[in-house]
């Protein structure tokens, strides 16, 4: 699945804007379809990060919980959806220390290719990229997420992650060179690659 | 920084259809030239469909919602009751949380009790919740409904259109089977009107849609 457009986000950001401002008043419906949408979009990763549920639903009602009490705050400096996401980083990172960090980095990192650059067939490499990503940092796993899982803007995860723009663009960049380590095929076609390497 | 380094940091913004349009100018013709840069991108390009792919475990929001909704009225009924700021959410780990939480159930009950006490004695005006037994709003309890499920790769800005050409409006839903209950945008229609179904079943975004009841 791409990433939604811009005017996708956009369109869904108008739709998030109305029901926060209902939510702001109190409207318990409103905070229902919110919360059913950022459910959906805050499990995908948060499962995938503790890979344990129950922790990640008491990471998003821990997160929907402030947005319930803090929706008359909103001054709408960005998306809805930025601002959630902001809260629920909090949350996930807070929940993790908690735990000591024994759920999202229980693998140790290694330098190790996990599957030789032949092995890596079309059907499974999503797999072996969620494999993979279980290798990085937490802080690097996240900056993926939310620019190809949400779609977000460098801008906005500085935003969201409360750091410095080029911070996060290094993030990427690690977490990319490891991944590359790690799965040495994931460019496909690995004829043109390496031709391409001296271009 | 060389022409490599910048395409490299542009890539995940060309991926994620976030890039300034002169930005993407410069990389379409950077990727013209340098199959190094044109690989990358396809290597990112999985990257994001393996992210972005659906988890494959069923979720229950609503079941998880109703929890929350306890917890938000559990504390409002604490305020309420004594003044005291709202409690903010639990941090602590399970196990650390056992002991406080059923003082927190205990005191959370005495304040509800109290506070169902003087709802009572005042005569209070109708819950702003409703229960799952509870007709669903829209346009009286007796009118014609439509049961729809769309497709799951649907959007809301999708659903919207879908509801607009047909002439619906979402009464509740979805179920946790993912069931809308859809009513005539016109509040005194009769019945559903025979476009709007055919419409409905027109549409391959729409994967079930039947007259029921509510």
């Amino acid at each position: 699945m791409a990433a939604a457009t811009t005017q996708q986000q956009q369109a869904r950001d108008e739709g998030d804007r109305r029901l926060l401002a209902r939510v702001a008043g109190g409207d318990r419906e409103a905070f229902r379809e919110l919360y059913i949408v950022y459910h959906r979009r805050l499990a995908r990763f948060l499962t995938r990060l503790t890979r344990r549920y129950e922790i990640a639903e008491e990471i998003i009602n821990d997160t929907l919980w402030v947005v319930w009490r803090k929706a008359g705050d909103f001054r709408g400096d960005s998306r809805v959806s930025t601002w959630i996401m902001g809260i629920a980083y909090r949350r996930a990172l807070k929940a993790l220390r908690a735990r000591s960090h024994a759920l999202a980095e229980a693998v140790p990192i290694e330098n190790e290719p996990l599957v030789a650059p032949d092995e890596l067939g079309a059907a499974e490499t999503s797999e072996w990229i969620l494999l993979a990503m279980r290798h990085l940092p937490t802080e690097q796993r996240l900056a993926l997420e939310f620019a190809y899982g949400y779609g977000h803007s460098c801008e906005e995860i500085a935003l969201i992650m409360a750091c410095p723009v080029n911070t996060v663009k290094t993030r990427l960049f690690h977490a990319r060179a490891k991944l590359r380590d790690l799965l040495p095929g994931l460019a496909g076609g690995g004829g043109e690659a390496s031709s391409g390497a001296n271009t | 920084m060389n022409e490599h380094a910048r395409a490299h940091d542009l890539l995940p913004w060309m991926v994620n259809g976030r890039i300034e349009a002169r930005d993407a100018a410069w990389l379409e013709s950077h990727l013209d030239g340098c199959a190094r840069c044109r690989a990358e991108l396809a290597a990112q390009q999985r990257v994001r469909d393996a992210i972005a792919r659906e988890p494959t475990v069923e979720l229950a929001p609503q079941a998880a919602f109703n929890r929350l909704w306890k917890r938000i009225e559990d504390s409002h009924a604490i305020a309420s009751n004594d003044a005291a700021p709202v409690a903010a959410p639990p941090r602590a780990t399970r196990s650390e949380r056992t002991g406080r939480w059923l003082k927190f159930v205990a005191l959370a009950q005495a304040a509800a009790i109290a506070v169902l006490c003087v709802a009572l004695w005042r005569s209070p005006p109708p819950a702003a919740y409703r229960t799952v037994t509870d007709p669903p709003p829209g346009t009286g309890s007796n009118g014609p409904v439509v049961k729809a499920i769309f497709d799951d790769q649907v959007r809301l800005a999708d659903v919207k259109e879908i509801l607009a050409a047909s002439g619906l409006v979402v009464a509740s839903g979805p179920s946790e089977a993912g069931v809308y209950t859809l009513v005539p945008r016109d509040a005194g229609a009769a019945d559903i009107p025979p476009v709007a179904l055919a419409r409905l079943h027109a549409d391959p975004r729409v994967r079930f849609a039947e007259p029921g009841a509510r």
